[in-house]
This record gives structure tokens, C-alpha cells and sequence, in this order.
């Protein structure tokens, strides 16, 4: 293990008893490397991932991005866009694109009163806010499906105040739109499907005033793997190993179906289920963390600050962890479902150090927050994680869950 | 009929933390909050402070940090989609929305967005389906508590 000689002997003491003997003297625990077999594959249930600068995604400051393009058609035509530099995020659900980006006349969602829709999604640290129009989506070489998507406008009616943080542009925001694949069929669920007051679904009237109200969860955002006709019980991302420095960026794949094809059957890969909000167990350093969940969405490793690490001084790298040398550390996560379980020894580096690099695919990206474990995009590379849609059926169980 | 009574459950518990229990103001009576919430309040009790802890249909709950004198200096929040925090906040909302748009949107996903304004703090996290946050009164918090415990 690489230890600066400041750290004391009492945190090498605890973390060594944390790995639970999985790191040897010798060196930090070998990672898993299961994406191998899937990165070569190929098929119209395939979309390509990029991690790093591109004409949007990847701008500085903006490590661990994993974008890909998908296909906008108004319904039932063959007038279509193809939308790059797509954010793909597993911590949500639905497809949603600026309005800049989209360049396309889609037919507007309407209220039962004939008003306008709108949402406010609402991510952990970030807003979109626009109105609902239908669109043919199309993933890879999959057929178009039909659902309702979010075009990203602060510009749209008058912006309630719960959306005050709304993304501007893609400029700003550092992708063209986000493709929500999460465990779910819809993003928002029965919460917002009963409750008028949900703060996420608007009704907006041509004056521009929008209030918030109940939306049916058929006709709420869809995941368009859902939808799909067959591959359509979930998915697999595919990204490659990344040593302790990072990388200058980083190519995996997209893969839709879980056992649907030749390309996308299980190996090596044990299930553990999400509970209805998403989120498993994870155990870190004696503590039960029990808001804990897998998001390619967001760009490091997130968790309680524990013995070995240290928060970074104020600057552009505030909020992520600065410890003085490469810090192993080792969890384990719980299914939801009480069964099984699966230790994950990771490593976090000096954020400072790690990010002076310029590498844009970085695995050792961690942060602070007391309140969760977000085991974010770093959990990606070197594995195949699957994500089994709530509901749907596969070889490895029935959804919602992840499996790596 | 039964989403209208749950609207309505919504519409008195948000009704009351509007009139008695937001950020700074006094702390909400355990008897209003039973009514309201139909049994489903609890109160811890801490050295020097008590947490009044409201779980609200549906599984959202939310806890009120109230100090020796009654005066709530911390709400935290966590549940599929986030309350309206011009309830929660209560007169500290304008100073929130002021600082809000006084700085850009937080663009690439961090650990946690934080806003800051003076003595006001301002954190959010989470995923789509499971936001949390809290909000606090930096200098009242009791001196054996840390920001990082509000849950």
C-alpha cells in the first residue's frame, strides 16, 4: 500500500482491519475486471459511452461524464435529430433535452384543462425545467419507441421558484441532454401520481403561470429501455479498467437487454436489489449506510468522511476528498432484499493531485457528503453493471436491481 | 377518495409548518403535530435540544431541530420529492432564493449543492425518487451538534 509517512499508524491500523484482509502487503486489492468480455460487443442493442472532451460533454472541471448520443423523431415521421453528448444516468429516469439542442417540432403534452405541461426534474444537486411534448426515440439500432420527453427550457412559462437552479444551457450544464435509465419505468413513480403538491409536474397556463399537479404514471417520463420490444428488462454499461492516475478519457458501451442476446448475457455478476426508492445498504468503516445507490450520473464516490481522509481546502475542488497520499478503503454493499452481499475495496486520491492531470476518466474520485453512499461513475470502470428494470424479468431476477 | 384525503393530510401538515414551525420561528406543539399528522410525529430528546421528527404520507419525513428556548434552528427533509422549502424555510426563503440566483446552476454533479447566505446554510443531495436536504441557522446550532449529524 502507498501510504504517506504523516499518516498515523492508528488510521493504518483501522483501514488495514476495514479491507478485511483483501489487501495484501504486497499491494491494493486486485479490482474486479468484468467489462472485458462486453467491450468488443456489437449489435443494434449496442450504443458506444465516451468519457471526456467532446464538442459538449466533458468540459473542464467536468470528470467522469459518460455520454452517448440517442435518435429524436416527432412521432410516427422520419423527421429526426440525432442528439450528442448525452449524459447517461442510472440515478434517473427519462429522456430529457434542451430545447437548443433539439432543433424540432414536437408535439406538446397537454392537461386534461388544456394547459401546457411542464416539469421541474429534480436530481440530488441539479434541476432541468421545461414542458412535455411526445417523441419517437431511438437507442442504437433498437425500433423507435413512443413516450413523453422533457425539452429543457428555462425560457418556458414562468420558472416556479422550487426550480430556481435550473440548468441554462447546454453550455453550462455540460451536456446536450441526459438519458435517465435508472431502475424504474418512470421518473417519478406514485408520488407524483397522487399528489398534486409534488413540486415536479407543472400545469402551465398561456398566461405562463404553471402550478404543480398529479401525473399518472403511465404518463409520466418513460425509461425508453422499458419500452423497447425486446432488450427491454434492462441493460448493462461496459466500461474499462482505469489505473490509480486516471486516464485522458475513457470508451465502454451501452448495452440493452439483460440475456435478451448473445451479447448481453450475464457472467461473472451476482444481483443485489434496490428498495422502491432506489437505494440498498452499504457498509462503511463500522457504519450502516442505509441511503446508498449506484449512479453513473454522478462523477466520483460519494460518502461520509471516515479515518484516512480529509476533505479539500476551499477551491474548485471543495466538497471532494484530499487525503495526503492514495487512501484504500473497503465497503460492503447489502441487497435490499436481505439477500447477498458484496465487498468493494475502492481507492481515493487527492482530488487537487488527481485533477492537475487534466485526465478526464479519473477512479479514485471521492467526496464528502454524511449523509449517503453515491457510489458514482469511479464503481464503473473495470466492471459490468447491470441494471435490472422494477418489474421485468431476467436471468438474474426480477428489477429493480443492480448486479455486478 | 383516498388521494383527495391524503392531499388534504399534505395540505394541513405544510399549513401548520407555514404558521408555526419553519426555520427560526418557534417550534410547532407536539399536540398540533399529532393532529396533523395522525400519530406519526415522534420527539426525540437531546442534551440542550429535541429533534420533532414528522413522517409524512407516502414516507417523506421531515425533522424540525428545536433549541431550549422552542426556536427551530434545523430542518432537514427526505422523501421521493422534495417539499416546498418556501414552507420550510419561512422567512428565510427570500434569503434563499436571493442567494440562489446570485450564483449559477451547480452543472456537474457534486457530492452535495450548498447554499450560503450569512448565517443560513443550504445543503441538498440525493437521487431522482429519493432527494434529501437540510437547512440551518450556522451559529445556533447547540455546541454538541455538528452540521454533518442533522439528518
Amino acid at each position: 500500500m502507498r501510504w504517506h509517512s504523516g499518516v498515523p499508524a492508528i488510521v493504518l491500523l483501522l483501514v488495514s482491519a476495514a479491507c478485511g484482509g483483501s489487501a495484501g502487503q504486497a499491494g491494493r486489492a486486485a479490482l474486479p475486471n468484468t467489462s472485458a468480455p462486453y467491450l468488443g460487443a456489437q449489435g443494434a442493442n449496442v450504443l458506444p459511452i465516451h468519457v471526456g472532451p467532446a464538442s459538449v460533454c466533458g468540459k473542464k472541471g467536468y470528470e467522469n461524464e459518460p455520454c452517448t448520443s440517442v435518435t429524436v423523431c416527432a412521432p410516427g415521421t422520419q423527421n429526426c435529430k440525432v442528439i450528442n453528448d448525452v449524459l447517461l444516468d442510472t440515478g434517473s429516469v427519462g429522456l430529457r433535452v434542451f430545447s437548443s439542442a433539439l432543433g424540432l417540432n414536437l408535439p406538446p403534452r397537454k392537461n386534461p384543462d388544456g394547459n401546457s405541461l411542464a416539469q421541474c426534474a429534480q436530481f440530488g444537486t441539479g434541476q432541468d425545467w421545461g414542458s412535455i411534448a411526445v417523441a419517437d426515440v431511438v437507442l442504437g439500432g433498437e425500433p423507435a419507441v413512443t413516450t413523453p420527453i422533457q425539452v429543457v427550457d428555462r425560457g418556458f412559462a414562468h420558472v416556479p421558484p422550487a426550480c430556481a437552479q435550473a440548468d441554462t444551457d447546454p453550455a453550462q450544464a455540460g451536456f446536450n441532454g441526459i438519458l435517465g435509465l435508472g431502475l424504474f419505468n418512470e421518473d417519478c413513480g406514485s408520488m407524483c401520481a397522487s399528489r398534486s403538491a409534488n413540486g415536479v409536474y407543472y400545469s402551465c397556463s398561456a398566461a405562463g403561470d404553471c402550478k404543480s399537479v398529479t401525473m399518472p404514471a403511465p404518463s409520466q417520463l418513460q425509461n425508453p429501455v422499458a419500452l423497447l420490444p425486446a432488450d427491454n428488462n434492462g441493460f448493462l454499461i461496459a466500461l474499462p479498467q482505469i489505473g490509480i492516475s486516471g486516464a485522458p478519457n475513457a470508451s465502454g458501451l451501452l448495452i440493452l437487454g439483460i440475456g435478451t442476446q448473445s451479447n448481453n448475457l450475464p457472467q461473472g455478476v451476482s444481483p443485489y436489489h434496490a428498495d422502491a426508492h432506489g437505494n440498498f445498504t452499504t457498509q462503511l468503516s463500522g457504519a450502516s449506510i442505509t441511503t446508498s445507490f449506484i449512479d453513473s450520473g454522478s462523477n466520483g464516490l460519494f460518502f461520509p468522511l471516515v479515518n484516512g481522509l480529509q476533505d479539500c481546502p476551499p477551491g474548485p475542488t471543495m466538497g471532494f476528498f484530499c487525503p495526503s497520499g492514495d487512501t484504500d478503503l473497503s465497503a460492503t454493499t447489502l441487497s435490499a432484499n436481505g439477500m447477498g452481499s458484496a465487498a468493494v475495496p475502492f481507492t481515493v486520491s487527492n482530488a487537487n493531485d488527481l485533477l492537475s492531470t487534466g485526465h478526464y476518466a479519473v477512479s479514485t474520485l471521492g467526496g464528502d457528503n454524511s449523509d449517503l453512499f453515491d457510489w458514482g461513475l469511479p464503481f464503473f470502470y473495470g466492471r459490468a453493471v447491470f441494471i435490472g428494470i422494477e418489474g421485468h424479468p431476467s436471468s438474474l431476477g426480477t428489477g429493480p436491481f443492480w448486479a455486478y | 377518495m383516498q388521494l383527495s384525503s391524503v392531499g388534504l393530510a399534505f395540505l394541513s401538515i405544510f399549513t401548520g409548518f407555514c404558521a408555526h414551525a419553519s426555520l427560526g420561528g418557534p417550534a410547532l406543539s407536539v399536540e398540533h403535530d399529532r393532529n396533523a399528522l395522525r400519530g406519526q410525529q415522534k420527539v426525540l430528546s437531546r442534551h440542550g435540544y429535541s429533534i420533532h421528527e414528522l413522517t409524512l404520507p407516502e414516507g417523506q419525513t421531515v425533522r424540525e431541530y428545536v433549541d431550549a428556548s422552542g426556536t427551530v434552528f434545523a430542518v432537514t427533509w427526505q422523501g421521493a420529492t422534495q417539499p416546498d422549502l418556501s414552507l420550510l424555510l419561512g422567512d428565510h426563503f427570500q434569503e434563499f432564493q436571493n442567494a440562489q440566483s446570485a450564483e449559477p446552476p451547480p452543472g456537474p454533479r457534486r457530492p452535495s449543492a450548498t447554499t450560503r447566505s450569512g448565517n443560513l446554510v443550504v445543503v441538498r443531495s440525493g437521487h431522482m425518487r429519493d432527494l434529501r436536504g437540510k437547512a440551518y441557522l450556522e451559529t445556533e446550532l447547540p455546541r454538541n451538534l455538528r452540521a454533518k449529524d442533522l439528518r
